[in-house]
């Protein structure tokens, strides 16, 4: 049940007739996992705390530095030195303190990946590389969850929604992405791309609208553009083949 | 003439232009002439085999080239062929 206060809080959600107060509910019921407050990770919880998603669930080791405030919004000048996942809980648990905010400060490994995930709605990737994608990729189609891929790179980024069993999984799009240590990123682009995925998690959830299933969105700010191209399966997939 | 985009990683290696009007019948060709265009930007897409790099996705029309008929693709005046690395940061 939502109480007065969160009726007021998301009113002019509620007015979206597809959500409504049945949405909304299953906004408050949902958990969701998003590995990494940085880039990517800041509008994702930022939109999710803010509508209500019930529990986040947020894994980040980093520590905040002065090269982070370009893009990671969750933080200020003043935080710099402190862990990101006690000041990301601090700032969502201020936004909305309707919302649980649980954090850890670990690096996620293939060793670790099934604790953080255990109970969760879905997976949201906020991650800065492949290696670590793939862990969250695996995890996610072996325990049946919902991963939500983001990605930027200088003023573009891309994204898709995958579901175990229905969708192509982040193997089949890649599967030797390229490393470089440090990627150019305009603080915008994981804005756009940050807030794509959030949209995208609130549809999951509360279930409004059609999912970016097997289509990859692709956001080019060079040229203020999106364009789609579609994803198939690959039937040599050592994750999803067998789904 | 079919539209050669490059994103990510790869726009560099066209100049910065991501879009490149370019003659071409085929992928395998669209190659060939971004090559003459832009020197070492083969190297980049394909191995020393010829075959498209496990890191890279190329799209006619949107469809990944691997569901057709990979670099022997044909192509038409006006199709849009995408050059995609994975986009890695957050």
């Amino acid at each position: 049940m939502l109480s007065s206060k969160e009726k007021e809080r998301y009113n002019r959600q509620l007015l979206i007739e597809d959500l409504g107060i049945e949405g909304q509910e299953r906004l408050k019921k949902s958990k969701v996992f998003i590995a990494g407050a940085g880039g990517l990770g800041s509008p994702i919880s930022i939109y999710l705390g803010a509508a209500g998603v019930g529990t986040l669930k947020i894994v980040d080791q980093d520590i905040i530095s002065l090269s982070n405030m370009n893009r990671q919004i969750l933080y200020n000048s003043i935080d710099i030195g402190r862990k990101k996942a006690y000041v990301a809980k601090e700032k969502l648990e201020a936004l909305n303190p309707e919302i649980k905010v649980e954090v850890v400060s670990k690096t996620i490994t293939k060793d670790n990946i099934f604790e953080f995930i255990d109970g969760v709605d879905l997976i949201m990737d906020a991650m800065d590389n492949f290696p670590a994608r793939y862990i969250l990729n695996d995890a996610a189609f072996e325990k049946n969850i919902p991963f939500i891929y983001g990605g930027v790179y200088g003023l573009e980024g891309a994204l898709t929604t995958m579901i175990p069993g229905k969708t192509v999984c982040l193997r089949c799009i890649v599967n030797d992405a390229p490393s470089e240590s440090t990627p150019p990123v305009l603080g915008s682009a994981p804005g756009v791309i940050g807030c794509l995925q959030s949209i995208e998690a609130i549809k999951y959830l509360s279930g409004v609208g059609s999912l970016l299933k097997n289509r990859l969105m692709i956001f080019d700010g060079f040229n203020m553009r999106f364009r789609e191209v579609k994803l198939s399966p690959d039937l040599r997939c050592s994750v999803c083949a067998q789904k | 003439m079919v539209i050669a985009r490059m994103s990510g990683q790869l726009r560099k290696l066209a100049g910065g232009n991501n879009e490149v009007e370019i003659e071409a019948g085929d992928v395998k060709e669209c190659i060939t002439n971004l090559e003459k265009q832009f020197p070492g930007i083969e190297s980049r897409l394909c191995n020393e085999k010829g075959l498209v790099l496990e890191s890279i996705n190329i799209y006619v029309n949107g469809d990944n080239i691997r569901s057709l008929k990979d670099l022997s693709t044909k192509l038409k005046e006006g199709d849009e062929v995408d050059f995609m690395s994975a986009f890695a940061a957050g």
